[in-house]
């Protein structure tokens, strides 16, 4: 069976768009019916209604006092109806559309399921500018990445000896929007701070990272101690990065078996 | 409605290699770049600051946009539909 007449294409522009969009979401930006964007600045707004006037923000959708779900679902509904409608949509994020973007895997999933055709595309997230930015490869010591609230409601473990990376470190627990910069809920942070100093000691150095949005603009790097992180200039923006503290001690048996050792 | 010279000049930085080349040039040279795009003194020193706050500031200025903090966080429903661990079993 061939796929209906509309589409869904969810393409990411990266941190600092349009120069991190890749060419396939320029190029299904472009051909598409129509445009839904959920992005960050009017400079990577107009960029996209430069490719396609046919624009459409659903972050008008977003409010103060009005729970993000309630958000999300209108965000879901707006690009499925159109496509129902049978256009070819492009639905645009910022960073990676399936990094923390829950209306579009959920728009994915409800149209596959009736017979759509809908696909992602993958985007320049922050963790590929933090790597970039702070010179680490995830392969040299692994690399945990988690978003901070899910870390402490699901009591994630610690590992010392592996990177960490803890996502949306300045909106712990908080289910609406905020119309600041500044970190939405300093006592999560507190939460937050408690729980690493379980696996980690108090002056082991940690980042807190904010990527350029703008060009030649800087990413923000801001180095403490994590005892104090509470104290840093945490934005609602922020992701904390830990490098390890130990090193991680080898498996004598496995390597053996693996033929390494 | 009047053009967003700062939105439209930041555009070409971003996508216009050669213009970010000549810009990093020398300062004399991105004020005369910035000036020839019409922008103002503020817009010029939040550009120049290289702090993504102060031009994200300055866009809004001109755009009169919500601020990116309203949605900044993204999305992350799924967080808030736990599987509740109770500590007394």
């Amino acid at each position: 069976m061939s796929p209906k007449r509309g589409s869904l294409t969810a393409v990411g522009i990266g941190i600092r768009a349009p120069a991190q969009a890749t060419f396939e979401a320029s190029s299904a930006i472009a051909r598409a019916d129509r445009v839904f964007t959920i992005v960050a600045d009017s400079v990577a707004e107009y960029w996209i209604r430069s490719l396609n006037p046919n624009t459409e923000p659903l972050t008008r959708l977003y409010a103060l006092d009005k729970p993000r779900s309630e958000t999300y679902r209108e965000m879901v509904e707006r690009i499925v109806e159109s496509v129902r409608a049978g256009l070819v949509v492009c639905a645009v994020s910022y960073g990676h559309p399936g990094v923390f973007a829950y209306p579009l895997h959920e728009s994915i999933r409800i149209l596959r399921g009736e017979g759509f055709s809908a696909e992602m595309l993958a985007g320049v997230s922050a963790d590929a500018c933090l790597f970039a930015d702070l010179g680490i490869d995830p392969a040299s010591a692994g690399c945990r990445s988690y978003d901070a609230t899910d870390f402490l409601v699901h009591r994630r473990t610690g590992d010392a000896a592996s990177g960490l990376i803890l996502w949306q470190i300045g909106s712990i627990a908080e289910p609406g929007v905020r119309n600041s910069d500044a970190a939405w809920n300093l006592e999560g942070l507190r939460v937050l701070v408690e729980r690493l100093l379980e696996t980690y000691r108090p002056e082991h150095e940690a980042i807190v990272y904010e990527a350029a949005r703008f060009p030649l603009c800087n990413s923000i790097v801001v180095r403490t101690p994590l005892g104090a992180l509470a104290d840093a200039p945490v934005s609602v923006l922020s992701t904390l990065y830990v490098p390890p503290m130990t090193k991680p001690r080898a498996d004598a048996a496995m390597a053996r078996r693996l033929g390494i050792l | 409605m009047e053009r967003p010279r700062l939105t439209e000049f930041l555009l070409r930085l971003a996508t216009d290699m050669e213009t970010q080349a000549k810009f990093r040039h020398s300062k004399s040279e991105a004020v005369q770049m910035m000036e020839e795009a019409g922008l103002n003194c503020d817009q010029q020193e939040a550009v120049l600051s290289g702090e993504t706050r102060r031009v994200q500031e300055a866009v809004i200025l001109e755009t009169g946009d919500l601020l990116p903090a309203m949605y900044c966080g993204k999305v992350r429903q799924h967080l808030f539909e736990f599987e509740v661990i109770d500590d007394a079993e």
